[in-house]
């Protein structure tokens, strides 16, 4: 699944999918429960796609400039970032900004990680709409992780998390229908 | 009365810098000082390590530039195998490197510095970021996205993935360059092109605004390094080492890397984590021969990274980078270097024409889809110099390893610790002509702030964070007590 899902990607250059939903891993599998971003993020995706729809998948340690052109030429009408947070005993999906909006101080402080480690999904929206004109819906999943150490695995309650993909994946698609 | 204003911190995302200006008793800066606070640890925690894993291990100090440690490393490899790598794989690592200076300069020129140079440096601090760049200049920024990820494509296309990627090895590269992957960048390179002669007018465009930047922006002498081909043209994989000074002598005119030693020496000082290498031989000494001061060293300022390079080579060896490299020349009195920092926006964009120039010349090679691109050997030399040029200058790296391969020592001289020196002169003089009796507005970080852009230190990737680094400006008298304080961010 993962080749095949990362194949898809590789064509996005040359097929521009309407309608489709592009899934963004973030984080790192070398420091454990980071990792979990790009494992929920592979589960939901596979989940969308047994559910009939048009699915890409990206596994990034960060959001980086040029994604926002690549995502771009995807033309996806929905962006979903899967990232591991502390903050979260159970995974959850929340709806992000309309990129329209994102302006002012929260562009403001997007941009100022544009040259560290990342942008934030907000600000990835926000290039794509104001560069690109492609106005995707903007949704995150925040998967639950408390390890952050050097290592591969994650901790039981990452695990637990990325278990839930499937029932993510039906709230998404019940709001999206 | 004597004052310390602290700049704290200069990142955004860990803390890794900061600035303190230091008053006189008439407000006007007396000393000024970068410090670097954050403390990594490769060259120790590498030990016992062996050295098949180091480029693996070293790329990951960096996000932004691993492939510069990708390519230290593996040489530092060869040298202990002692070995002659294919010469493809030495042509692909060639092309990895001119595509990583590609992406990392379109990034520094593009994104770092363009809202200070598009915008200007008294603009609106909540426009003066990428996202008011975009708003004002969209072509510019779609521009600057499209020529980095030039560079990215093709790290990805040799190595798999753009960031951290585990392609070149002791001995060589791990997998050729497929003909699909040849085509490719073939297709990419004259949009690359065009774009890069974009960039170089919009600078030019730009010096106009910028002749109070052009004349005290690290505007002072100091000496030059870089790597030179052996017929002293710019190079940035393999060559010797060259040193320059401030009047064009050339001091060193080809040194084997491998000595590096004989030339460099690093210096400590306690308020920073960022060694101070110097250059030696010109470092003052007393009549025993030892370092008479404190800051004895500091004679031996030199600068590294693209405009050291533009200055020590004798010509750049493509036909469009030389044509840029005489006219950058102009900016100097006949036959002496480009002195000023500011001009490392120029030396940056020349580099980016160069590697493109390289890059399809190489791409041309008939050898360059050649299969046969790994050397296969043992250990048989127990230290390995691998020495290269990143996009911020000179990167040294030297193990030391028993019969088995296994690290017993490890020295590694970072490009961004070779301007430590530079730096610190540099944010002396902008504040020095900036601040008077004490008074820092946030046009004067922000000048601040791009004095040290200008040498792109990869101490900490948020110290690029242009315009935008939450900072908090602290004056206190002499007795400590705070008297002012600015926040930004």
């Amino acid at each position: 699944m993962r080749a095949a899902l990362w194949s898809s990607r590789l064509r996005v250059a040359e097929t521009i999918a309407a309608d489709s939903i592009l899934v963004i891993g973030i984080g790192n599998t070398l420091r454990r429960d980071d990792g979990a971003g790009w494992l929920f993020a592979e589960a939901l995706a596979s989940e969308l796609q047994k559910a009939g729809r048009r699915v890409h998948l990206v596994l990034q340690h960060q959001l980086t400039l040029e994604l926002a052109e690549e995502a771009a030429e995807l033309r996806p009408s929905h962006v979903i970032f899967v990232d591991a947070s502390v903050t979260t005993h159970d995974a959850r999906l929340t709806p992000l900004p309309d990129a329209a909006l994102v302006s002012g101080a929260s562009a403001t402080s997007a941009s100022a990680n544009v040259a560290g480690h990342g942008l934030t999904p907000a600000a990835l929206l926000a290039l794509m709409r104001r560069l690109y004109a492609v106005a995707a819906a903007g949704w995150l999943v925040q998967t639950p992780a408390e390890d952050f150490g050097h290592g591969e695995g994650l901790s039981e309650a990452a695990q637990h998390g990325v278990e839930t993909a499937p029932r993510i994946a039906s709230a998404f698609l019940r709001l999206n229908c | 009365m004597t004052k310390t204003i602290l700049i704290d911190p200069v990142t955004r995302i860990e803390g890794h810098a900061k600035i303190t200006l230091h008053l006189d008793d008439d407000g006007q800066v007396e000393e000024a000082r970068f410090h670097v606070t954050e403390f990594r640890g490769f060259e120790k925690f590498c030990e016992g390590r062996s050295f098949w894993e180091m480029p693996g291990i070293t790329a990951r100090i960096c996000g932004i530039c691993p492939v510069s440690h990708l390519m230290a490393s593996s040489k530092a490899g060869d040298a202990i195998l002692g070995v002659n790598i294919p010469p493809t794989a030495a042509k692909l690592r060639r092309l990895m490197n001119w595509a990583q200076l590609v992406q990392s300069h379109a990034l520094s020129f593009f994104h770092l510095s363009g809202p200070d140079l598009l915008l200007g440096m008294d603009s609106d601090p909540a426009q003066r970021n990428i996202m008011g760049l975009i708003e004002k200049y969209p072509d510019v920024a779609r521009n600057g996205i499209r020529l980095r990820r030039f560079g990215q494509k093709v790290i990805e296309m040799l190595g798999g993935r753009s960031v951290h990627p585990a392609w070149t090895v002791a001995g060589g590269v791990r997998d050729p360059l497929s003909d699909e992957n040849r085509s490719k960048i073939r297709r990419m390179l004259p949009e690359a092109l065009d774009i890069t002669g974009l960039a170089l007018d919009l600078l030019k465009d730009a010096f106009d605004s910028f002749s109070d930047e052009e004349a005290m922006y690290g505007n002072f002498p100091s000496l030059y390094m870089g790597l030179v081909t052996p017929e002293g043209g710019l190079e940035h994989y393999d060559g010797l080492l060259r040193v320059v000074d401030s009047d064009g002598n050339v001091l060193e005119p080809g040194l084997a890397p491998a000595r590096y030693r004989e030339i460099l020496g690093e210096a400590i000082e306690p308020w920073s984590y960022l060694k101070f290498p110097y250059y030696k031989p010109a470092a003052v000494r007393d009549a025993n021969g030892n370092g008479r001061t404190l800051d004895h060293y500091q004679a031996g300022m030199y600068r590294v990274g693209p405009l050291a390079r533009v200055n020590v080579c004798d010509f750049a060896g493509t036909p469009r980078a030389d044509a840029e490299l005489r006219e950058f020349r102009r900016l100097a009195p006949r036959g002496r270097p480009v002195a000023n920092s500011f001009h490392y926006h120029y030396a940056r964009l020349i580099e980016i024409l160069y590697a493109l120039e390289r890059i399809v010349e190489t791409i041309d090679d008939p050898a360059i889809t050649d299969k046969r691109t790994r050397a296969h050997a043992e250990v048989n030399n127990m230290v390995g110099v691998g020495v290269s040029e990143a996009p911020r200058g000179t990167l040294f790296h030297e193990y030391h390893v028993n019969g088995d391969g296994i690290l017993q020592k490890v020295n590694m001289i970072i490009a961004t610790g070779q301007n430590n020196l530079a730096m610190n002169r540099t944010v002396k003089q902008i504040a020095q002509y900036h601040i008077n009796g004490g008074k820092v507005t946030e046009g004067v970080l922000n000048r601040i702030e791009h004095g040290i852009r200008l040498y792109d230190p990869c101490l900490s990737c948020s110290t690029h964070a242009v315009g935008q680094m939450p900072m908090v400006v602290e004056v206190y008298d002499a007795g400590g007590a705070l008297v002012e304080q600015v926040t930004r961010g």
